[in-house]
């Protein structure tokens, strides 16, 4: 075998050109392919990234919003609470109040309606006693002693006239 | 002469009046001319009427005065 030395360096020289061909013309595009095609995967990523975090942010603002809302509500329930209590205290006074008044009306009338009462049956009474002591004094009064009367009764007139 | 009007519960007759008649005569220096009535609603005594005056002195008046100064007091 003979071992050609120029053929070797001429397979060399071609290698080494179709290797520099080779780095040239498609290494270093491809690997600029690769470089940009990582660069916007990390770009991609970036994004990704920051897009995440303003998802977060928006959670935790919606978070937010969301527990103010409800503190308000809270504040808004316990307010109107107070108020419908409040009221019905109120309404609870006043109708003591009223209640307490109608009562002393009532006893007031009351009183005056008793007061009445007893005077009428007073009044009755006077009336019904009279009247029997007239006919008690009628049924007994006998003819003697009615001229006794009127004998008296009658000096009595000459007096007053 | 002057017209007296004499109520009683029971009757009575002029001569038992006799008395109170003069008397009447001597007070108002004329004749007097008695009316005599009866009312049982006077129950006794005597209400005398001699012209507008009037002199009740029944016990029916009595009882009515009662009456009267009783309601007064309730």
């Amino acid at each position: 075998m003979d071992i050609q030395l120029p053929q070797i360096l001429f397979q060399l020289v071609n290698f080494s050109v179709v290797l520099g061909a080779l780095i040239y013309l498609l290494y270093k595009p491809v690997q600029k392919i690769l470089d940009e095609r990582a660069q916007k995967i990390a770009e991609s990523q970036k994004e990704v990234a920051r897009i995440e975090e303003e998802g977060k942010k928006i959670e935790a603002l919606k978070a937010k919003i969301k527990r103010e809302a409800e503190k308000e509500a809270a504040e808004i329930l316990e307010n109107a609470n107070k108020a419908a209590i409040k009221k019905e205290e109120k309404l609870i006074e006043q109708a003591k109040a009223n209640l307490k008044e109608n009562l002393k009306e009532a006893e007031t009338r009351w009183q005056e309606e008793k007061k009445q009462l007893i005077t009428n049956s007073k009044s009755q009474m006077v009336d019904a006693v009279i009247k029997v002591s007239g006919l008690v004094l009628g049924k007994n009064l006998d003819k003697k002693t009615d001229k006794k009367i009127i004998e008296k009764r009658l000096a009595e007139v000459l007096q007053n006239l | 002469m002057l017209k007296v009007i004499i109520t009683t519960a029971t009757t009575v007759s002029e001569k038992e009046l006799g008395a109170f008649k003069k008397a009447l005569v001597k007070k108002y220096d004329q004749p007097i001319e008695l009316e005599l009535k009866t009312d049982p609603q006077v129950i006794g005594g005597v209400k005398v009427m001699v012209g507008s005056d009037v002199v009740d002195l029944t016990i029916a008046n009595q009882l009515e005065q009662l009456k009267k100064q009783l309601l007064k007091q309730l």
